[in-house]
């Protein structure tokens, strides 16, 4: 076996055998359906009990429109308004206090209360009024049937969107299918290439300060030892990826099989995510996650051979941190307008376009600025790994002082 | 014959100028010892020699030849600032570094398992090296160093970080590493271990060679004809031309005199003419040691 090889092993070993590597693994996906579960679960079930909102109505009129609902109950007040103030009954949520004429004057009513109310009592409270408000205006023109006009005037359109492929083939597709399958893989691929990146900064940093690395370098080529770190963490991050998608893809298949028939969500998506191109936007990620992170982690490694602590880390950070924030950005923006300029352009740009383009990928990007933007990232990663080599092989062996800017153009000249 | 040659060897780092014009010529199956003051430039000689970096100008001759890269799997190196991966397995980061150094998977298990037994220290094969004491770890240090079976070990600075016991212990390995035929260079500030072990040396002062040799020559050379001659009387009768008296000390029942010869003679016809007149009970010449002759030569420079 190379030396390259033997790095690569032993990096690629010593982390998938890890006890954090497997849990983590299998523990967030399971999270992550957890999540959406807990959320979609939680915001079917009301808050259990009700609250109840005393309505002082100055007018009389409206004290009656109140109806109570699921959360909040209402109760005409007996007493006036200054009582309420001083009685701290625990029961009372809040205190509406109505002092006019709503239609005259539509400031005329007031919430208080001794906790910060939250919103759904307002807008629980102002709806109910609107629809009562609005109904007695309109009651005011005195036209008859004028309810039943405006409401068959609403009218509401089901628009279907058809794609058309190449040959001019329609196929379905859901512009909120691919702008969520395009954010979770451009969410996945920042996360991949920021935490495997770190990741090899923390392995090269290890090396130095436990001072293997003189006995390392003894025996290996810098350049054959860092890019066997990169290869080894790129793979575990790729380990990690499929045994991700194989995991979703096997509660998938459960779900199907459990639920069909009874359809569901799940039943509705399936078919959706099935019709958008979500196995080639898989080979893509496959694809832009090798170049991005092997650009951006062998600028991490350098970082890594320049520093001797971990403090010092942020300040050498922070630049690729802003160029990889900004692509995030760029990809998030870029979800609602995937073939606008700015998308385009950071799409094609080597530093941005890992990230912006797993955003357009799921709304189908043109042949030629794929394969324009592949190689152009290709042709960067191969510049910027061998500036990092320089970097690294010089820095690795400094302790001391940081270096500064000007030596650091110096190594790249050794 | 010359196993290692350094040749004119030049390195500047920015702003300082490492190593100027280095050339030592290490024998083979001999213990070199390369000495010198912190920041001399040592390292960075050994480094040139491990291929870790390239010299400027100047070069490396390995057994005659220019040192190629297939020669570091000849070369064990003990650095200075020693380390291994904390949270590994301390076999198999042996194994994955002798991997590194050309050795077969199951080859390095083989040999490593038996340098762990002659050490007694097979049960920590499956501890992790944050497990094990400063010493333990440099004792796996030194076996990783020479498992490979090299024919040229560098030792940077051995000793230090070992207790007396293990010293010993260390001290007899490079020794019978000798004996087997391999060839040594040991970097060191001790110098009673040079006078101990170490065949020839080269000092380093500030980037330069400045004393070279057999160690016993080099000795030789720094002798000051200052004697030691211990007496049955308490004055020495002597002639002022051949050697005048600088120290005197009352022994217990002798008398202790420390002498300078001033004139040109042999040891022998020192001894000679001072029989004459005194009744000797022992003679001795002081032959400055290696501490002395460091001190002496990097303090002048």
């Amino acid at each position: 076996m190379s030396k390259i090889g033997i790095v690569i092993k032993r990096e690629y070993l010593t982390r998938v055998r890890k006890k954090s590597f497997i849990i983590l693994t299998i523990l967030t996906p399971l999270l992550f359906i957890g999540l959406i579960g807990g959320t979609l679960f939680l915001a079917q079930v009301n808050e259990s009990g009700s609250n109840t909102i005393v309505v002082v109505d100055e007018t009389g009129e409206y004290a009656s429109v109140f109806e109570d609902t699921d959360q909040y109950r209402f109760i005409q007040a007996k007493d006036g308004f200054e009582d309420f103030r001083k009685d701290s009954d625990e029961d009372v949520y809040a205190t509406l206090v109505i002092s006019g004429d709503l239609l005259k004057d539509p400031a005329a009513l007031t919430l208080y209360s001794r906790k910060q109310v939250v919103s759904t009592a307002v807008t629980t409270i102002t709806s109910q009024l609107n629809t009562y408000l609005s109904e007695k205006k309109l009651a005011s023109y005195n036209i008859p049937d004028l309810k039943n006009i405006i409401e068959g005037s609403k009218i509401s359109v089901n628009m279907q969107t058809i794609r058309w492929d190449d040959s001019g083939k329609e196929t379905e597709s859901s512009a909120a299918v691919a702008m969520a399958v395009g954010m979770v893989f451009t969410f996945l691929i920042y996360m991949f290439i920021f935490s495997y990146g770190a990741m090899v900064m923390q392995g090269v940093m290890e090396e130095k300060t436990n001072r293997i690395i003189e006995v390392m370098v003894s025996s290996v080529k810098p350049f054959d030892l860092m890019m066997g770190k990169l290869i080894g963490i790129g793979l575990v991050g790729l380990t990690q990826f499929a045994l991700w998608g194989a995991l979703i893809a096997g509660f998938f298949v459960l779900g199907i099989t459990t639920l069909s028939g009874a359809g569901g969500m799940i039943g509705t998506v399936i078919p959706l995510l099935a019709s958008s191109n979500i196995l080639e936007v898989c080979l893509y990620f496959v694809l832009f996650f090798v170049g991005g992170y092997l650009m951006y982690a062998s600028l991490f490694a350098a970082i890594g051979a320049m520093v001797n602590s971990q403090e010092d880390t942020q300040q050498y950070m922070m630049p690729i941190t802003i160029v990889i924030l900004f692509a995030l950005y760029t990809g998030i923006y870029s979800a609602q307008n995937p073939d606008g300029p700015l998308a385009f352009w950071a799409s094609l740009f080597p530093l941005t376009s890992p990230i912006v383009m797993m955003t357009r990928l799921p709304y189908g990007v043109p042949w030629w600025q794929l394969v324009l933007s592949i190689a152009l990232l290709a042709v960067t990663v191969i510049l910027i790994v061998q500036l990092a080599a320089k970097i690294y092989r010089t820095g690795i062996l400094m302790y001391g002082k940081k270096p500064t800017f000007k030596e650091i153009v110096k190594w790249l000249k050794y | 014959m010359i196993f290692l040659e350094t040749k004119d060897v030049v390195k500047q780092y920015s702003g300082h100028l490492a190593l100027d014009r280095v050339s030592i010529q290490v024998p083979e199956k001999k213990i070199f010892g390369l000495l010198g003051p912190n920041g001399a430039g040592k390292t960075t000689l050994i480094r040139i020699i491990n291929r870790i970096t390239a010299p400027d100008s100047g070069e490396v001759l390995f057994q005659g030849r220019p040192l190629q890269e297939n020669d570091v799997y000849n070369i064990g190196y003990l650095p200075e600032e020693r380390g291994l991966y904390k949270k590994m397995k301390v076999g198999e980061q042996a194994v994955y570094l002798a991997q590194l150094k050309g050795l077969s998977a199951s080859e390095a298990e083989s040999r490593l398992k038996t340098w762990f037994q002659k050490f007694d220290i097979l049960d920590w094969w499956n501890k992790k090296l944050e497990e094990l004491s400063k010493g333990m770890q440099q004792k796996i240090q030194f076996i990783i160093t020479v498992v490979h079976d090299p024919e040229l070990l560098i030792f940077d600075e051995p000793f230090s970080g070992f207790d007396p016991l293990n010293t010993e212990l260390l001290k007899n390995e490079i020794l019978e590493l000798k004996e087997r035929g391999k060839t040594i260079i040991f970097s060191t500030h001790n110098m009673s271990s040079v006078e101990e072990i170490c065949d020839e040396i080269a000092l380093i002062n500030r980037s330069q060679v400045v004393l070279s040799g057999h160690v016993t020559e080099v000795r030789a050379r720094y002798k000051n004809h200052i004697f030691k001659v211990q007496t049955t009387s308490d004055i020495l009768k002597t002639d002022e031309t051949l050697c005048e008296v600088i120290e005197y000390q009352k022994g217990y029942h002798t008398h202790i005199f420390r002498v300078k010869k001033v004139k040109p003679v042999t040891n022998s016809e020192f001894l000679a003419a001072l029989l004459q007149n005194n009744e000797i009970v022992s003679f001795e010449e002081e032959i400055p040691s290696m501490n002395d002759i460091f001190i002496q030569t990097v303090t002048n420079e």
